[in-house]
């Protein structure tokens, strides 16, 4: 069963170890890069010593060089690949089977169906598993020097760091395994599965998102600080770099902050992924169960 | 023909029955097949033929009633079940993008009672080369592949679901060849669904005619073409005065042809009597006349048909 | 070896016309006393039919005298239907029929009927005979024992 797998998902499985390759290496020379930039700039010291304090105009530009260039490509990329591939790995396992009608032929050899699906689904989560694994320690090391300087809360790279990739990659394979069932079509599986992926997606970026964890503070301020301060001041008037400032109001001397701090990333990678894997667990179990119920 | 009332049926349907949602497959299908024979299972398209094979095989689960092989239900599930059954599926699916090689391996992989050296023989015989990529492989070649899947599998009952209709003459006549083949050589008892009714006759010793999801005739061939007749009859004769039952009956301006089910001498008798030209049915024309009934009148004629010959071993009851 | 062939549209059922092969194989002496005959598998699977219906033509023969099988070798010919084996029907009674036949040949002439529907008739008559005779008269004599 263990090869019969294997032999079925070759293509795909080869793929994504392509697909890991070459967002390997695009990373690493990107990581490279920004890491240089980033010594030059002497900007570690300096984060270091004052907080980002002495050198916010340095961040400033650094950020502008490397968020809107090098780096988009891979974060376009992250924002379509994870409904994809689980896609792409969930619609065949049973929509082609069902599609080509070789379910016939795989049923009803000598292992029951339930092993069949047990040991697959086994073997392919594993592998997915372990694949956005590598990619979220590629891409948190790639991210490394811009985390430094600027906010992990958000997508990107909140998205690609974490436990973000693999959970959201178990959701669209789920989602995509249970459509194959229903549909009995792989194309059509494969879409059906990236766009409900979309559900959770939406469900944790616009509404779980950094407001759950979002905390007030009151902040004294002196003179031109307190005319200038926005929720875009570098470094952030809540005080440390990596805190998402949802809103500053002025009151006086005062500055209110509503902001999101940057210890929160955990939590919310945490209660993120458990949403996915809700998602993905409940169409999971719900493809099982179904499968079972046609045979008793 | 030689009867061990201790054998266990080969294939053994009691009340089998399907629902597709509102409708009805199969229903009240009941018979009992003995071992190491050919059975047709006969019917128009849409008759339940598939169906009552997936159920035999255990990819369905039956609505009401049960079917077993070698007396384990199919229900079941269990891998005891699903050894003693191999299945060719209609239009002989396989992974189009795998090898022969790699078909052979998938086979090894999931059937402990796999007979890699009776594949690699096969194949061997029929010139495909094991590193052929299924989808290169012509369509007859295709169907010889997927048999022989089935038949490594060393299970004791095939079922083979229409298993020629998009083959042409000569790969049919090839295919067959090898069926005959394995079933003369392993005691193998096969179990082919096909609507095309004259190709069985050479093929099967054991009749099973489908309709409407129903079981219209069930039987030894040799006893079924024993227990019948057709009679050539004055037009003006009723159904009550001819021997046994009436089956199907054509009337013309002054004769009648009547086909009935009844005991060889029984016909002899009445026709030496009364004067009428009494012949011997032909297979096509049994199945076709059974066929022509509406769905679920001819499940009670089954019955008494089994005490023909053979006693009590077409159907059980 | 002896091959058969089936006629699949000819309206006899396959067993009879293995039968048939064989005793007109014998009657034009292509197949000879001693000869053997191919097993039942090799002939289900030169045809492809069911090994019963070869089973079946095999008893026939022979409960007809025709052949016999021997354990572990095979079935062989055991008599000739060759027109010199005629000795074995009394020659007066070969006469007479002979003389009858003869008598039938000028009556139908005498009727009008052409050599084509003497032919035709004879055909028919004798295709008649064997089907309606044989099957039915088989099975009751089956039942009857």
């Amino acid at each position: 069963m263990i090869w019969v797998t294997w032999r079925q998902h070759r293509a795909q499985a080869l793929t994504m170890l392509g697909v890991l390759a070459i967002i390997a290496v695009y990373a690493l020379a990107v990581g490279l890069w920004m890491r240089s930039s980033f010594n030059s700039d002497d900007l570690g010291p300096c984060v270091a010593r004052s907080g980002g304090a002495d050198c916010a105009a340095t961040i400033n530009s650094f950020f502008q060089q490397f968020n809107r260039g090098p780096v988009m490509p891979l974060v376009i990329l992250f924002f379509l690949l994870p409904g994809f591939l689980g896609a792409v790995a969930g619609a065949p396992v049973l929509g082609t089977e069902l599609e080509r009608g070789t379910w016939q032929l795989a049923w009803s050899q000598t292992v029951p169906r339930g092993r069949w699906l047990a040991v697959k689904l086994g073997l392919i989560i594993t592998a997915l598993v372990v694949f956005a694994a590598l990619l979220s320690a590629i891409m948190t090391w790639a991210w490394g020097p811009l985390d430094e300087v600027s906010i992990r809360l958000t997508p990107p790279p909140f998205n690609l760091e974490g436990i973000w990739l693999p959970c959201a990659l178990l959701c669209g394979f789920g989602l995509a395994l249970l459509a194959g069932l229903l549909l009995r079509n792989t194309i059509g599986a494969m879409v059906a599965g990236y766009f409900a992926t979309e559900i959770p997606f939406l469900i944790t970026t616009l509404a779980v998102g950094p407001n759950v964890f979002s905390t007030t503070k009151t902040v004294d301020c002196t003179g031109a600080l307190c005319r200038t301060a926005s929720t875009n001041t570098v470094p952030p008037v809540s005080g440390h770099l990596g805190d998402l400032v949802n809103g500053v109001t002025h009151a006086g001397n005062h500055l209110v902050v509503s902001y999101t701090p940057a210890s929160a990333f955990w939590p919310m990678q945490f209660l993120t992924g458990g949403i996915f894997l809700t998602f993905a667990a409940a169409a999971i179990v719900s493809a099982v169960w179904l499968l079972h119920r046609r045979t008793t | 023909m030689t009867q061990d009332t201790a054998s266990v049926p080969a294939l053994r349907a009691e009340r089998l029955g399907k629902r597709y949602g509102p409708v009805w497959g199969l229903r009240d299908c009941t018979f009992a097949v003995p071992p190491g024979g050919i059975v047709g299972l006969v019917g128009p398209n849409g008759a339940g033929k598939t169906t009552l094979l997936a159920l035999t095989v255990g990819l369905l689960a039956p609505t009401e009633g049960h079917v077993a092989v070698f007396g384990q239900r199919s229900r079941a599930q269990t891998p005891l079940a699903m050894a003693r059954v191999s299945y060719l599926a209609q239009d002989h699916p396989l992974y189009r993008g795998f090898t022969v090689a790699d078909m052979f391996h998938f086979g090894r992989s999931l059937n402990p009672s796999w007979d890699q050296a009776l594949a690699e023989a096969r194949m061997a015989a029929l010139g495909i080369p094991l590193t052929r990529k299924v989808k290169t492989l012509s369509g007859g070649q295709q169907a010889q592949v997927a048999l022989t899947m089935a038949l490594a599998k060393r299970a004791p009952v095939l079922l083979l679901d229409e298993p020629v209709a998009s083959l042409d003459p000569i790969a049919r006549l090839d295919f067959m060849r090898d069926v005959v083949a394995a079933s003369a050589e392993s005691g193998l008892t096969v179990l082919i669904a096909s609507h095309v009714i004259a190709e069985l006759e050479r093929l099967c010793d054991w009749l099973l005619v489908l309709n409407g999801g129903r079981l219209q005739l069930a039987g030894a061939v040799d006893d079924l073409l024993a227990g019948h007749a057709v009679l050539t009859v004055p037009r003006q004769l009723a159904d009550a005065d001819l021997p046994g039952r009436v089956i199907e009956r054509t009337d013309s301006d002054r004769h009648s042809t009547v086909l009935v089910a009844a005991a060889p001498e029984l016909v002899l008798v009445a026709a030496d009597r009364a004067g009428w030209v009494a012949q011997p049915v032909g297979f096509e024309q049994l199945a076709l006349a059974y066929l022509r009934r509406p769905p679920g009148q001819a499940a009670s004629l089954a019955e008494p048909l089994g005490s023909v010959g053979s006693a009590g071993r077409a159907v059980a009851s | 070896m002896f091959r058969f062939r089936l006629d699949g549209s000819s309206g006899v059922p396959p067993y009879l016309q293995l039968v048939h092969q064989v005793r007109q194989s014998l009657l034009l002496g292509y197949l000879r006393e001693g000869d053997r005959l191919p097993t039942v598998k090799e002939v289900a699977v030169d045809l492809a039919i069911n090994p019963n219906t070869v089973v079946k033509a095999y008893r026939q023969l022979e409960h007809e005298g025709l052949t016999a099988g021997r354990p572990g070798q095979g079935t062989f010919i055991t008599a000739s239907l060759a027109p010199s084996a005629e000795a074995s029907v009394p020659s007066a009674a070969a006469a007479e029929l002979r003389r009858s036949l003869d008598r039938w040949l000028r009556d139908a002439a005498a009727a009008g009927l052409s050599e084509d529907a003497i032919t035709a008739l004879i055909a028919a008559a004798r295709r008649d005979a064997a089907m309606a005779a044989e099957p039915l008269a088989a099975a009751a004599k089956e039942r009857a024992e």
